[in-house]
């Protein structure tokens, strides 16, 4: 899913998280936040996570 | 931006994102569709190039464990210091910090006297390890390993001191318990069910 952003180098994982036992998010590289919705996958009713949105932290 | 942590509930869909230096650990909200929120963590004056060690996350607070033992609570609704401290007890680096709920305490410490309103209460279980340098290495590919020495039990204390013209909040981080271990190779213990 992440080769379908093209996002080359900076797709690179640092860290990822789980909030609230259903979203996962993923730290990129390029300080972005990658957001998946699990829920229907750890219900058995999908075997591909949804993405929900990307998002490049704003950093001063 | 290495590291990025869940808040528990009670605060809805919220992230801590930071690097190795403190400056900035970033607060983030998110919707189905965006991140509703970015704001930084005000750090207080002295630790902003400190080192980011281990943090800890309970209700709307977090604690961030800076190099050379120093500690700094967080309170996440407002995205405020409420705690700041340094640890001077331990005789090497802390390199774990969890807190521990007044709740779980044993009754030793249930007989004191109730915390204010508004001040933080609690304790901090911090693991102090012991950086070994293998000489045996050639100087540029110096490993290191972690020897794990002590667990202390630390308790949080807020005081307000008066001052000629305010009140001054003073914290300070006093050693409650510490276990100690003698030998660096932990034994299994074999638990036998009483019949």
């Amino acid at each position: 899913m992440l080769s379908e952003l093209n996002l080359g180098k900076s797709a690179e994982i640092i860290d990822f998280t789980v909030v609230q036992f259903r979203y996962l998010v993923v730290l990129l590289k390029s300080a972005a936040l990658l957001v998946f919705d699990c829920e229907r996958v750890l219900n058995g009713h999908e075997r591909q996570v949804r993405f929900m949105f990307m998002q490049k932290l704003e950093l001063d | 931006m290495t590291r990025v942590e869940a808040l528990e509930d009670g605060t809805p869909r919220s992230l801590l994102v930071f690097g190795k230096q403190s400056a900035p650990i970033i607060f983030v909200t998110f919707s189905d569709f965006e991140c509703t929120m970015q704001s930084e963590l005000e750090i207080p004056s002295g630790l902003e190039n400190r080192q980011i060690v281990d943090l800890c996350i309970w209700d709307n607070k977090a604690a961030f464990l800076f190099d050379k033992n120093a500690i700094a609570v967080f309170e996440l609704t407002t995205r405020t210091v409420v705690f700041r401290a340094t640890y001077a007890d331990a005789t090497n680096n802390i390199s774990n910090i969890y807190f521990v709920s007044e709740h779980s305490q044993p009754s030793a410490h249930s007989s004191k006297v109730a915390p204010e309103a508004g001040m933080l209460s609690g304790f901090f279980l911090m693991t102090e390890t012991k950086m070994q340098v293998n000489k045996n290495e050639a100087e540029k590919v110096s490993s290191r390993t972690k020897l794990l020495r002590k667990l202390h039990l630390v308790e949080i204390q807020q005081s307000e001191v008066k001052v000629k013209k305010n009140i001054e909040r003073r914290d300070r981080l006093e050693q409650v318990d510490e276990l100690t271990f003698g030998s660096e190779n932990p034994k299994l213990v074999d638990f036998v069910v009483a019949p």
